[in-house]
């Protein structure tokens, strides 16, 4: 017997909408109620101890978010509001560093603002948190069109490097120990940049050739040169729009015709890769989950409680 | 069938020939070991099977190598993949899946078969490699053992002809070895596949190969042929051939059966003359009557606990100067985590460690590396520098000696290193005999060394072993962490075995070798009455002359 799995897109769909429920609502209460639902849902359906100790890492993150939000309210806060809690030594800065004035006047607007906005940051991630520690996110690539999966697949096992590399890391740093040196500081740092750097490409080396001989990245069935060129292009059109897109959101004179044509561009050239990759398939899937009225209900129930949230605030 | 002809190989175009016109013919459904000293082309010869040679490593080749008749130079790899299966010798390292089961199916995946086929191949991999306990079980959670045997596994679901594996048990516990070599000859014999593997260790795998391909470290062919006939004259063999050949046995055995035949027919008069030697007081009687102040190094009543795992649990062992010790254990029993606390690598959660008389975990640069220290599994770990010399005048500095004196430690060890050479760039053994040397300059009063013999063949093991008992005779106290059954037989005074972090033996190296099957040396095993350990000491006790 095994266990119903849902379906890879059921929880991630759910996290995203209760992120925009956390996005659009003032409220503390209903930020404090998305915050226990998210943790309870996770703790109900965990697949195993594993899991949950991702979702730990998320949970550290969240309290993080909040206290950082916290104590900048503290430091910074707000000099419009009157209604004055405590007063902190004062300390202003030069005008070269845009002189503001820090510490001061604590006031319950500037402190309630800020318990707001950390807490909205801090559901944010937990629903994130929760989604990827329910279903890893190599299982929602695999349902994704192909072209996507290989980008997908190449920023996973990146990812997944980071974990070996403070393996390597340590290791060094234990060799430096053995060797009777300094272990700490800048200098022991660039002596374990060589060894590091070295073990972590023949690491790479080594899952690449892993992964070729058992046949990743063949193609099944013939594909046409055409169809090959086409995808390349457009793969490499989504690429360069989505950078003129940035460009045009970040520069300052921000011209309304050209980001939009930035943005038609990518929305296009995205459409054309994944209709021409869809006759390009490098791959099957084992033991595809399919949608059930679990997923349903479970996407039904997120979907209710952002509409609710919406309306009321 | 493998088939290999006139191939050539080099790393640059006007560099050494690495093989020069080399023929051979592996044959369908038998299982071939890879043999020769380090250094040899193992590795290589096995990359030119799927053409990972020379597509990862670059280099030039020409001749042609054919499996079941495909030209397998003219292939990528990644379209040999249902023809030649390849493991890597560090399989955890390379798994991509979360879980043992989807692992299994990535190849299924990328070979493009229909969800029915999927699954009913998965269930039969599973079935045949044992996994159906590991089947949903995370990755990162697999043992040494089960990890390879989930790679294999990996490999096999493509339905190769030819699997390839490069050192397969070389990380491996005995136990472990045996369940890895079980599963490859149940392929060899249940469903004809050809298995091509290298291996240093041949007392573990020599009983199970069909052919021996023996490289000699020159350019030209391998020779060729079953064990019986390449052990004749090959210089790496396992201890019980060399016993065979001392002996004079005809046919020469290659199990360790076909050994037990030979002592009991041809030898008993032999075996009668000797009764079993009287034994000396076991260390467990001798124990009460040494002064405890005599100790170089100790742990008392030692705890470290990883997160929720308990590494070592009230551990108490006292170690003496001018004394071997071997730790044994399976991987994962906490032989490296004693090691480290020993070196002060790790604070322990509770109990005390000495050593020389101050606890190693507060000592650093100069006060630790002359009291103890530590050759890690990997030796590579511990060079930084661009050239050997280099590395030796640093490690003068780091320990405060007179210019010259790791020079002169270092070709004491080994004469043929070149000063020049990029630390990196030597053989395994010259590797470790680098890391001893920078480790042994500063004099440390205690010496342990985790995993020694990995890699290493049989001479360079002799020339170790003649290395560490020249270091006891100095008075020095060393600790091995091993899985090298054959060489702790050959060094070792007292053997620890550790399991899931407690002592569970600790003896005499004889009383404890002699009593455990999982640890008895190939002698014990061919003279079961005896107490003998090594080949040297079965000669004498034959009445052989060596």
């Amino acid at each position: 017997m095994k266990p119903r799995v849902n379906h890879p897109y059921t929880w991630w769909t759910a996290a995203l909408v209760l992120s925009i429920g956390a996005a659009v609502t003032s409220s503390i209460w209903v930020l404090a109620l998305l915050v226990m639902v998210v943790i309870g849902t996770v703790l109900a359906f965990h697949p195993d101890q594993d899991s949950l100790r991702a979702f730990k890492g998320f949970c550290y993150f969240a309290v993080i978010a909040l206290g950082v939000r916290m104590v900048f309210a503290l430091i910074i806060g707000n000099p419009f509001a009157t209604d004055v809690l405590f007063t902190l030594p004062e300390l202003a800065t030069p005008t070269w560093l845009g002189g503001l004035t820090l510490g001061g006047e604590v006031t319950s607007t500037a402190l309630t603002n800020a318990l707001l906005e950390g807490l909205r940051m801090a559901a944010i991630v937990l629903a994130v948190g929760a989604a990827s520690s329910l279903t890893p996110p190599v299982k929602v690539l695999s349902k994704l069109p192909s072209a996507v999966y290989e980008v997908g697949l190449t920023v996973l096992i990146a990812l997944n490097t980071v974990p070996s590399l403070a393996k390597d890391i340590s290791r060094t740093q234990t060799a430096l120990k053995l060797r009777g040196r300094k272990h700490s500081g800048l200098r022991a740092l660039a002596t374990a940049l060589t060894p590091t750097m070295e073990s972590s490409l023949r690491r790479s080396m080594a899952l690449a050739a892993f992964m070729e001989s058992r046949g990743y990245g063949r193609l099944l069935g013939e594909v046409t040169l055409f169809r090959r060129g086409v995808v390349s292009i457009s793969t490499l059109m989504v690429l360069a729009f989505t950078a003129l897109s940035l460009a045009a959101l970040m520069s300052a004179g921000f011209q309304e015709t050209f980001g939009a044509a930035a943005l038609v561009g990518l929305v296009t050239a995205f459409v054309i890769l994944i209709v021409a990759s869809r006759g390009m398939k490098r791959r099957t899937e084992y033991r595809p989950v399919s949608w059930g009225s679990a997923d349903l209900a479970c996407v039904a129930l997120a979907l209710a409680a952002t509409t609710s949230i919406w309306f009321l605030s | 069938m493998i088939e290999l002809s006139q191939v050539s190989f080099r790393y640059s175009p006007h560099g050494k020939a690495i093989f020069e016109d080399m023929n051979f013919v592996v044959p369908d459904n038998s299982l071939a070991l890879v043999t020769g000293p380090t250094g040899a082309g193992k590795s290589t010869l096995l990359g030119l099977l799927n053409s990972h040679v020379p597509s990862f490593t670059g280099g030039q080749v020409s001749g042609q190598v054919r499996v079941c008749g495909v030209d397998v130079l003219a292939s990528r790899p990644r379209d040999l993949a249902q023809i030649v299966g390849v493991v890597p010798q560090s399989p955890r390292s390379c798994f991509i899946a979360d879980t043992v089961e989807t692992e299994i199916a990535f190849a299924l995946e990328q070979i493009g078969l229909d969800d029915t086929s999927m699954r009913k191949r998965v269930e039969e991999v599973i079935d045949l490699m044992g996994l159906q306990h590991l089947r949903s079980r995370r990755l990162s959670r697999l043992s040494g053992g089960e990890a390879q045997r989930v790679a294999i596994g990996a490999v096999l679901v493509a339905h190769p002809k030819v699997l390839i594996l490069d050192e397969p048990t070389s990380a491996l516990d005995p136990v472990a070895t045996e369940e890895v070599i079980a599963a490859l000859k149940r392929l060899v014999d249940d469903l004809g596949m050809t298995v091509v593997l290298s291996e240093h260790r041949l007392e573990r795998v020599s009983e199970a190969a069909d052919l021996v391909i023996a490289l000699d470290g020159s350019t030209g062919a391998p020779k060729v042929g079953t064990p019986q006939e390449i052990f004749q004259s090959s210089e790496i063999v396992p201890p019980l051939v060399q016993l065979g050949r001392a002996a004079n046995w005809q046919p020469l055995p290659i199990t360790i059966r076909d050994g037990r035949r030979h002592a009991l027919s041809q030898l008993r008069p032999a075996l009668e003359r000797k009764a079993p030697s009287t034994q000396a007081p076991s260390r467990a009687a001798r124990n009460h009557h040494e002064a405890a102040d005599e100790s170089i190094a100790s742990v008392t009543k030692l705890r470290v606990d990883y997160q929720a795992n308990r590494a070592l649990e009230e551990t108490t062992l006292v170690f003496q100067p001018g004394e071997v010790t071997a730790v044994m254990g399976r991987n994962g029993s906490g032989k490296t985590t004693l090691l480290s606390c020993l070196v002060g690598l790790i604070d322990p959660t509770a109990g005390v460690v000495q050593v020389a008389g101050l606890a190693p975990a507060g000592l650093t640069g100069k006060a630790r590396i002359s009291r103890v220290g530590l050759v890690p599994s990997e030796p590579a770990d511990l060079f930084f520098c661009e050239s050997v010399k280099d590395e030796c005048d640093a490690s003068d500095v780091d320990a405060n000696l007179t210019s010259g004196t790791t020079r002169a430690v270092l070709a004491e060890l080994a004469t043929e290193i070149q000063q020049d050479g990029h630390p990196r760039d030597l053989s395994e053994g010259q590797q470790l005999c680098l890391a001893l040397a920078i480790t042994c300059a500063a004099n440390p009063q205690v010496l342990l060394m985790d995993e020694p013999t990995r890699g290493l063949d049989y001479p360079s093991k002799q020339k170790l072993a003649e290395v560490l008992l020249r270091l006891r005779a100095n008075g020095r106290s060393l600790i091995i962490a091993t899985h090298d059954v054959e060489f702790v037989a050959t060094i070792a005074d007292r053997v620890v075995v550790l399991a899931q972090g407690d002592v569970v033996a600790d003896d005499d190296s004889r009383t404890v070798l002699t009593s455990s099957p999982m640890f008895a040396p190939q002698m014990k095993k061919i003279f079961p009455d005896q107490d003998w350990l090594t080949v040297s000491e079965a000669l004498a006790g034959l009445a052989v002359p060596a």
